[in-house]
Order: C-alpha cells, then structure tokens, then sequence
C-alpha cells in the first residue's frame, strides 16, 4: 500500500487479511471478525484490525493494547463515521498505536484525519497525492481540543496548529 | 496587522487579528477549491460538499450565497458590506433567512472568491452556512435588550459559534445540524424545533444552568425536541454537546438522507436509550479538557461591548404624546415596538414584509438605510429576527417618532409585527428546485386581501406561514395557519394546516384535509379567517379559538362550497 505519514509518502508491507487466507507471516490486518484469530496468532508479524465504519470500535477495545494498527475507512467522503471513530480511539480507549485510514476521503479533510488523531492515509490513487501534502497549510489555528492537544493559543478553547507535525 | 475594525461597536463578538487571519486563510483555502474544481481535478460531487460549507448552494437560476450573521447580530458597517453585495454582485437585493442568515440568490461561481473578501473586511463570512456540518447558532432577536430576560445568551451562542467551526470530528454528518439558544423566559428561539435547543437560566447562585432539547425539528417529519439533559452546569456545556454530536456522528443513519437528522435518531432509539448513549460517552470524557470555566466565559464577553443607555426622565412621556398626535405611529408601536430592560427604551422590529417586495427581502437601498438610521438611533446594532424582519434592539423612546418618519422614505414603516401579513414564506416555485408550487404570489395576494379590507388589526396577531414543498422552509408546521405547496397530479396544489405553535406551548399543526388549487386556497384561508372573527370570544386569539371551536369545525367551513 501507498501511505501518506508524516508528510511523506512510503509503500508498506500490510496485508490485509480475506476470507479464507492462511497468510501467516508479515504485517496482517484483519477484520473485527477476526479478532480472535489475530490475537491468537503466532508470528513476529504485526497485527492490525479493520473497522468498517458502521462496527462499533468497542468490539476490539479489549484488545487495542496488542494492536500495532487499527485501520478505518470512508466508503465515501461524506460518511464522516471514520474521524468519530479515530477519536473515540484516542481519547476515551487511550490507544497509542497506529490508526490508518483508506478508502474515499479528500485532501481537504486531511487536518480534520489529523487531529482526530489518524496517522496515516492509505492513497486510493496517485491523482491528488499532492495536494494531500500540501493542504494542511492553510490554517494555523483551530477553535476547539483535540486529540493532539495542541497549545492553546488565544481565548475560549483556540488552537495553534504546527503544520511542521504532520 | 491591525485587528478588526470599528472596536467600538456593539453587540457582536469583536474580532482579534488571529481571528481575522482565520476568515482569510478561509478564503485562501475555497479560492484553491474553486479552482481545482475549474481544472476538473475535483468532480461537482466532490466540491459540492466544500462549496456548502462556504455557503455556496446551486439553485435554478443562478448560485445562492448564504453569508453566516451569527446569532442574528449585524453592525452598520457590515450592513453597508451586505448592500454593497446585494449591488455589486447580485440583482440588488438580499433575503434575510429563517436562521438569521442573508441570501444572494444571483451569484455568479467566479465572483465568489471576492465577494468573500469584501465580506471578510468586516468579519463577515459563509462559513457553515450550509452542508453536513453544525449550521449557525441563532439566538433571540431581543437578546441584551428584552425586559423578559433572563441572561444575555450571546456570550455562550458565540462561545457554540467558535467550538463548532470547523469541528475536527463534525464536520461530516450524517446531515446538517442547527442549534438555538435562548435566555428569556420566553421561547422566540424555537428551541423545540431545533437539534439542539438551549434554554439559559441562573440557579439559586446566580450561575447560569442549561436546559438541553435534543432531536426536534421541522421539514418532512415535524417532531417536538426532547428534554435530554436539564441543571447543565455551564462548566459541562460544551463537553456535553461533543457527546451528543459524536453519538448522532456515530449513529445517525447514513443511507437515506430524509431519514439522517437527529431527530430521526432520537425517535428511533428513544430519548431514554439516546440519552444513556450520550451519557456514556459523557461519563468517560476528560472535562478538565472540556471545561468552561468562567474565566473562558468572562474572556469572551469582554470581546463584546454593551451600550451606553441615557434615556431623558420624559421619554415615556414624548413618546405618549407623539401616539397621541399621529393615528398611523400608534399603530405602528402597537405592532412593532415591544417592552425593553430600560424603562427609557424600546425594542423596535422594522417589518421586511411590506406589500411592494417579497417577504424577507431588502433592496440595497434599504439596507444602507437600515445601516445609517442603526448608528442614529441604536448605536448601529442590528438584529436579524428568524421571522425575516430587522430588529433594533435599543432605541430610546423619545426617539421612536422620528425613526419612524425616517423609515418611510425606505418604504420600511409597515406596521404588521406579528400579524396575519407578517408571513414567513419560503422562495417557492419561483426560485427553488426542490419546491411543488409557488409561495410568493400567495403570501402577495393574501398581504394586499387582509390589508386593503383594513382586517388585520381585527383579526389581531396570527402566525401565517408558507411553505413550497413538504421541506418546509417556510416553518409552515409551527404557525396557526400554515400553506403546505404539494403536486397533485403534476399541477400545484396547496394544503392547509391549523394549529401550530412555536415557544413553550411547542405544537406542530395539523392538515385539515385534501389538496386545493391556488384559487381554492385563497377561498379557503378566507373562509377560515373569517368564521373566526365571527365565532371568537372577547380577546380570544385564532389559536384558542381553534382549540374552543375543534378543528373539524374549521375544516368543515374551509371545505364548504360557496
């Protein structure tokens, strides 16, 4: 998979687990469904889990402490499900590891996947890859918390935003 | 850079350069969008939802922009800005929402990006106005000024205002979501008919509280908001609405958009079940991360100036003998001028629903008027009321006699507030292609009906609202005599509906029966108006009337062949 992280662009070696696959080894990404078989696994491979956007993030919370990465999609850009999830993710389940996200999302709602606490983007295509780089630039402050807890910066719950941090 | 201009006014929330370079970096970003939108790189369903969240929608003639007036406060200054849009770029005219908005229905795509810039030299902008996301916060035309008030609520729908601009987590909804809020004992917010509905009040320390409505709203499915939450402390006000967003984000269905609104949500679950939801996710929430402390709060109003209110020991006086000496200004206090804290003044509503213009419309002209005679007489604060008329809010009462003569020359001295020719009519047919019939002509010939037959002081105040289309922009639903515009057979056709009812006494009217044709309807709204003067009481209103008399009653007589 093509990913945006941190500003950059880099392949990865994530598989993402089908029905009826008997990958065993590498990085795999599993469906929630699954959770058993992924934590039950024995490999060095890293384990993730696939969330679709109407599962509740609850099903794995148990097990968020094993994940390396917890991946979340948009079926289309307009179903905004996938930043409730991130943030959920981070502020109530305290998760640290990764949280990716794939599928139909815009550059334009590349801050927004940032702040709720997404770490990568998986590309869907090379299209607009840059204007994912560029687009977070455009503000420097935001005017509410979020799960990057960033400084406060003027009255009532105002942001400054480090577009550097990416 | 300096910070924003005119920090003398009142009323609004004053703007620091940080927030001024915010509006520009705004513009920056839509001006990039349009323009990946113009090479193709963004296809029209991609912009779509980026163009609504500037304001920007598509209708059948042209684009409308929907520029944000945040809780319905406007100074002088951005008064003259508005005209100059309505002039420069539009047919000359703006229309005033029902959400305290102002609409350009003649935009043209390539001017967008300037508009914006003139807009935002004085603060003004688009942001949210439309698309999936939180709507403006609107709040009471008689905010700061009303004697019924409780606490100002402006400091806290500002306060809403910024916590949900550009919302990380809420900007993708499951569709748009409008929150009011209000702290008069008295509801003119329509707080039961919003997603949200906040109603302020102080507690025994004098702290103000909240009472939290969930899930009401108009539109195809009417329904009442719920109580969710009361005795809110303001420490826990925003942490609490993050809770309710997230569960409507996470829950509020995503795969029929008549069926994605909140108040869909709230019916299907239950309010027992939404609200442990809510609560759930309240409960596990950091409020120290959330608070509002009133250090914050403090912070906030410090941005906001208050007038400075001298009023002659004779005001009430002068004001007296000037009724006394003029029939047509004592009609017009006795519809458009209601009771302010300040014994020495008055609040006063400027009709936008004369006979000559489309109800809620005002022509370039009449907005700078409305923008010089502000600053003469109320310290150049003016208010968008959610009945599409302009409000000012602190006019001294010796002083109402001459504002009224110079409201004339603006053709802005109709003296109907609250009265039956006092409509909210949706654009209708005409402009809007979503609509079944046209609105406008009936609100026209309904106005010149009850006024060249002298029967509005008689028939007294009475809520006539008009809706196009079952959307009901025209809040047809929460009037006493609500027009519904409906297709039948593929001609436009009308129904009626009785008993409707915004405030406390929150109730969504009822259709009386089968759909009429224009001529028929007009016959009928008669009829109806006319059994009423009739068959009332002493002093009893259409509405008690109604409930007295029974609704089949009224649906016998709107039926009746002549």
């Amino acid at each position: 998979m093509h990913i945006l992280e941190n500003g950059k662009f880099r392949d990865d070696n994530w598989h993402f687990s089908a029905q009826g696959d008997n990958f065993q080894d590498g990085n795999i990404c599993y469906s929630a469904q699954e959770i058993d078989r992924a934590i039950g696994r024995n490999s060095k491979g890293k384990i993730g889990i696939l969330i679709k956007p109407d599962e509740s993030v609850d099903k794995i919370r148990p097990y968020l402490s094993k994940l390396h990465m917890v991946c979340l999609e948009f079926h289309s850009f307009s179903d905004g499900r996938a930043f409730s999830q991130a943030r959920y993710l981070r502020e109530i389940c305290g998760y640290k590891g990764i949280i990716r996200v794939r599928g139909n999302c815009l550059p334009d709602q590349y801050g927004f996947l940032l702040r709720c606490g997404v770490n990568q983007i998986a590309m869907s295509s090379s299209k607009m890859e840059k204007e994912w780089q560029e687009h977070p630039q455009f503000f420097s402050v935001a005017y509410q918390p979020s799960t990057l807890n960033e400084k406060p910066n003027g009255p009532l719950f105002r942001r400054s935003l480090n577009n550097d941090e990416k | 850079m300096p910070s924003s201009p005119a920090s003398n006014t009142i009323g609004n929330y004053q703007y620091d350069s940080i927030d001024h370079d915010f509006l520009r970096d705004r513009i920056t970003q839509f001006r990039h969008q349009i323009n990946r939108r113009l090479s193709g790189e963004l296809t029209e369903d991609e912009f779509k939802p980026l163009r609504l969240m500037n304001g920007l929608y598509l209708q059948i003639h042209a684009y409308m922009l929907r520029v944000a007036i945040p809780y319905g406060i406007l100074n002088s200054r951005q008064m003259r800005i508005l005209a100059k849009v309505a002039h420069d770029y539009d047919k000359g005219y703006g229309h005033l929402s029902t959400r305290q908005n102002i609409q350009f229905n003649w935009i043209k795509l390539e001017n967008v990006a300037d508009i914006l810039e003139l807009l935002a030299q004085e603060n003004l902008h688009a942001i949210q106005t439309s698309g999936n996301c939180i709507r403006n916060v609107t709040s009471d035309h008689f905010a700061g000024a009303a004697s019924d008030e409780i606490v100002d609520p402006r400091i806290h729908a500002e306060i809403i205002r910024q916590w949900s601009t550009l919302h990380p987590e809420f900007t993708f909804l499951p569709r748009k979501f409008k929150i009011s809020i209000t702290g008069s004992s008295q509801d003119r917010v329509c707080a039961h008919f919003h997603d949200i509905g906040i109603m302020m009040r102080l507690n025994e320390n004098n702290e103000p509280v909240f009472k939290i409505y969930v899930g009401g709203g108009l539109g195809r499915t009417p329904i009442v908001g719920k109580l969710i939450r009361d005795n809110l402390p303001q420490s826990e006000l925003i942490a609490y609405l993050e809770a309710i967003l997230h569960v409507y984000n996470v829950y509020g269905r995503r795969d029929n958009k008549f069926k994605a609104r909140i108040k869909i949500l709230v019916q299907h679950l239950g309010i027992e079940k939404f609200r442990q939801k809510v609560e759930t996710f309240y409960n596990q929430m950091d409020h120290e991360k959330y608070r509002l402390t009133n250090d914050m709060v403090q912070e906030i109003q410090n941005h906001f100036n208050k007038p400075t209110l001298t009023s002659s020991k004779d005001a009430e006086q002068i004001l007296e003998r000037d009724i006394q000496k003029d029939e047509d200004f004592s009609r017009w206090v006795q519809h458009n001028v209601t009771s302010h804290f300040h014994e020495g003044y008055a609040c006063m509503t400027i009709s936008c629903k004369s006979k000559k213009q489309a109800p809620g419309d005002l022509t370039s002209h009449q907005m700078n008027g409305i923008a010089e005679l502000s600053e003469r007489f109320s310290f150049g604060e003016i208010r968008i009321s959610h009945r599409q008329n302009i409000v000012f809010g602190h006019v001294r009462k010796d002083d109402l006699y001459s504002l009224f003569k110079e409201l004339h020359q603006y053709d802005l001295h109709t003296a109907n507030i609250s009265m039956i020719t006092d409509m909210i009519t949706c654009p209708g047919l005409d402009y809007c292609s979503l609509a079944n019939a046209r609105s406008l002509p009936i609100a026209k010939e309904l106005t010149d009906y009850f006024q060249d037959n002298n029967l509005e002081d008689k028939i007294g105040p009475l809520q006539l609202n008009i809706s196009g289309c079952i959307n009901a922009c025209g809040h047809h639903h929460t009037s006493a005599i609500g027009v519904l515009g409906v297709d039948k057979h593929g001609h436009e056709a009308y129904q009626i509906t009785l008993g409707g009812q915004e405030g406390e006494k929150s109730q969504i009217g009822k259709i009386i029966g089968p759909a009429l044709s224009r001529e028929e309807l007009l016959s009928s709204l008669k009829k109806i108006v006319n059994y009423y003067l009739l068959h009332r009481n002493e002093k009893e209103n259409f509405s008690q009337n109604l409930q007295r008399i029974g609704l089949d009653k009224f649906k016998e007589i709107a039926y009746a062949h002549s």
